[in-house]
């Protein structure tokens, strides 16, 4: 017998990433509230809302840092929700943080040969066997790779604290995108760059949407950035959406104004 | 002649104990200081197991070293097990909880070897009177311990020049970004753990069965156990090689004191001191960025990747 719960399951409509209507409460304070978002293939959205509103809290959710109070989140039609972080990430979905967290003591290269490594689920006892060696020689071509496509070759034997701002930031893209996301959650990417680096950034980020089969959902409080890059932006404010559309309709939306600016 | 090989056969055992703690505190960053109890967990292992294999005869059949080899790593099993169990409550908490939770350890052990007839109580576990005053057929010598010796390091550099050991060291520096990119902590903290400990056991049964063969509880107190820690702080944490040198001075450095009348009683006092300075002028050791170890292991692994 198929239950009722599963026959709205069958039916439903599912897209890449579908979010359904996710609550997190804490103790009684609503971050997020009854917030829902469909992301196709390959598409970039954009999330914006104005300090506190609670974009950060919808990655941490996704992601599987916290759990959600309701609601439902599914990958690929498969349901993702309150499953340990580690577990979501092999599954899909990778994110970056907005206070950069990469591995301090270790150097680029292996940062993002860790992003790498740890996509494999291999065994302790295959530490020991022939095959090692051949994977350890797919990994490391594999991490020069990203190495080069990110510009950070020459620096791969840097500790990633001697990097500057801006080439922290982009290690801990390369790394997030190592561990092959079919979709990527970005948190402030251009947050304390340069104009020259956001620029950079935002020819990087429509590289990667055209050579890597992914989705990416933006935070970022820099309108231009998210304007140009973003066919669709989501506005957040107290943990609801307020507005949905195209760069234009976000622009010219009353409630959005009011969210930034204040009730006039 | 066997006053150093003793020195020796104390400093191999030392090496062992740093460098598996190390790999636990430095590595992974699980701050354990129940290290010891491991260590003490094995020892007891060696000593039954072995007066086991005396009484039922198993030494008849089967050549000495075969069963003192079993033996070793049956008791390093024992001690891994038992981390294994302990991982459970204890790897839940974090930083100075899992420290205290952990400095319980050593205590709770030496207390119940203590009340347990069976191995003997306060008076320790004897394997020399249990078999009648005699001398079991196997114990360790210098070549065992180095033997042991060389396992050790072989191993816990093979992990951590690994991929797969790289994991370790991302825990350490940040559990978070660690999990966002699809690293089962607690997976691997456990795996540290035990492997650590495993190797803390390794190295109690040939502590034990070199030249005493008697185990005793009041030699596992914490302040024993803090001296490993102190090897591995005073060589760097995460450092292989700073291990190392830390075990060969410490053991060196206490043996000295040992022999000046009239300082041994101040060994505690050494091991504070010591702490205090390091602390004060080399927070991160003695550094040894110079000399790295796992740079000439590349060079002579080179074609190995």
């Amino acid at each position: 017998m198929i239950t009722q719960d599963e026959v709205k399951i069958l039916k439903k409509d599912f897209k890449l990433l579908n979010v359904e209507e996710i609550t997190v409460s804490f103790d009684g304070l609503k971050a997020v509230d009854s917030f829902s978002i469909d992301v196709s293939h390959r598409e970039i959205v954009g999330l914006i809302g104005p300090n506190g509103a609670g974009k950060t809290t919808v990655f941490n959710v996704v992601t599987g840092f916290y759990k959600p109070t309701k609601g439902k989140i599914y990958l690929e039609g498969k349901d993702i929700t309150g499953l340990e972080p580690y577990k979501i990430n092999m599954t899909g979905v990778s994110r970056t943080f907005q206070n950069i967290r990469l591995f301090l003591s270790l150097t680029v290269y292996d940062n993002v040969r860790l992003g790498l490594a740890s996509r494999k689920g291999e065994r302790f006892s295959k530490l020991f066997s022939k095959k090692n060696r051949y994977y350890e020689e797919e990994i490391r071509s594999k991490t020069e790779e990203f190495l080069k496509i990110f510009d950070l070759y020459d620096d791969k034997d840097k500790i990633s604290i001697s990097l500057p701002y801006g080439k922290q930031r982009k290690l801990e893209i390369a790394r997030a995108l190592a561990t092959e996301p079919k979709i990527l959650l970005l948190d402030e990417p251009a947050a304390g760059m340069n104009e020259k680096e956001t620029n950079e950034l935002m020819e990087l980020i429509k590289w990667i949407m055209d050579n890597f089969d992914i989705s990416i959902i933006l935070i970022e409080h820099d309108m231009k950035f998210i304007m140009n890059l973003c066919p669709r932006i989501v506005v957040l404010d107290y943990g609801k959406i307020i507005a949905e559309g195209t760069p234009e309709d976000i622009r010219n939306n009353k409630k959005v104004i009011e969210a930034y600016l204040g009730e006039a | 002649m066997i006053f150093l090989e003793n020195i020796l056969v104390n400093i191999g055992i030392m090496i062992i104990l740093a460098v598996s703690l190390n790999f636990i505190v430095g590595i992974t960053g699980i701050l354990s200081l129940g290290h010891y109890a491991f260590f003490g967990i094995g020892g007891y292992s060696g000593l039954i197991l072995s007066y086991y294999a005396h009484i039922l005869g198993i030494v008849n059949y089967i050549p000495g070293f075969i069963v003192f080899f079993l033996i070793i790593i049956i008791s390093g099993f024992i001690a891994g097990f038992f981390s294994f169990i302990l991982s459970f409550p204890v790897l839940r908490l974090k930083g100075d909880y899992l420290a205290v939770a952990t400095l319980g350890f050593n205590e709770v052990f030496k207390v119940l070897m203590e009340n347990f007839e069976f191995v003997g109580g306060a008076k320790g576990y004897s394997l020399y009177i249990r078999l009648g005053n005699k001398e079991p057929l196997f114990s360790t010598n210098i070549v065992w311990v180095y033997i042991f010796v060389v396992f050790t390091l072989l191993f816990i550099l093979k992990i951590m020049r690994s991929s797969y050991g790289l994991k370790f060291f991302a825990i350490r520096d940040d559990e978070l970004a660690s999990e966002s990119i699809g690293i089962d902590i607690s997976k691997y903290k456990t795996l540290s753990f035990v492997i650590g400990s495993t190797f803390a056991g390794f190295a109690g049964v040939l502590f034990v069965m070199y030249d005493r063969f008697y185990a005793i509880p009041k030699d596992l107190s914490f302040l024993e156990g803090i001296l490993v820690l102190l090897m591995i702080v005073f060589g760097g944490l995460g450092s292989v090689l700073g291990s190392i040198i830390g075990a060969v001075s410490l053991t060196l450095l206490l043996q000295i004191i040992k022999i000046i009348p009239g300082v041994s009683s101040f060994q505690v006092l050494f091991y504070s001191v010591t702490l205090i300075f390091i602390m004060i002028f080399r927070p991160l050791g003695i550094g040894i960025k110079d000399f790295d170890l796992n740079k000439i292991l590349n060079k002579v692994f080179k074609k190995e990747i």
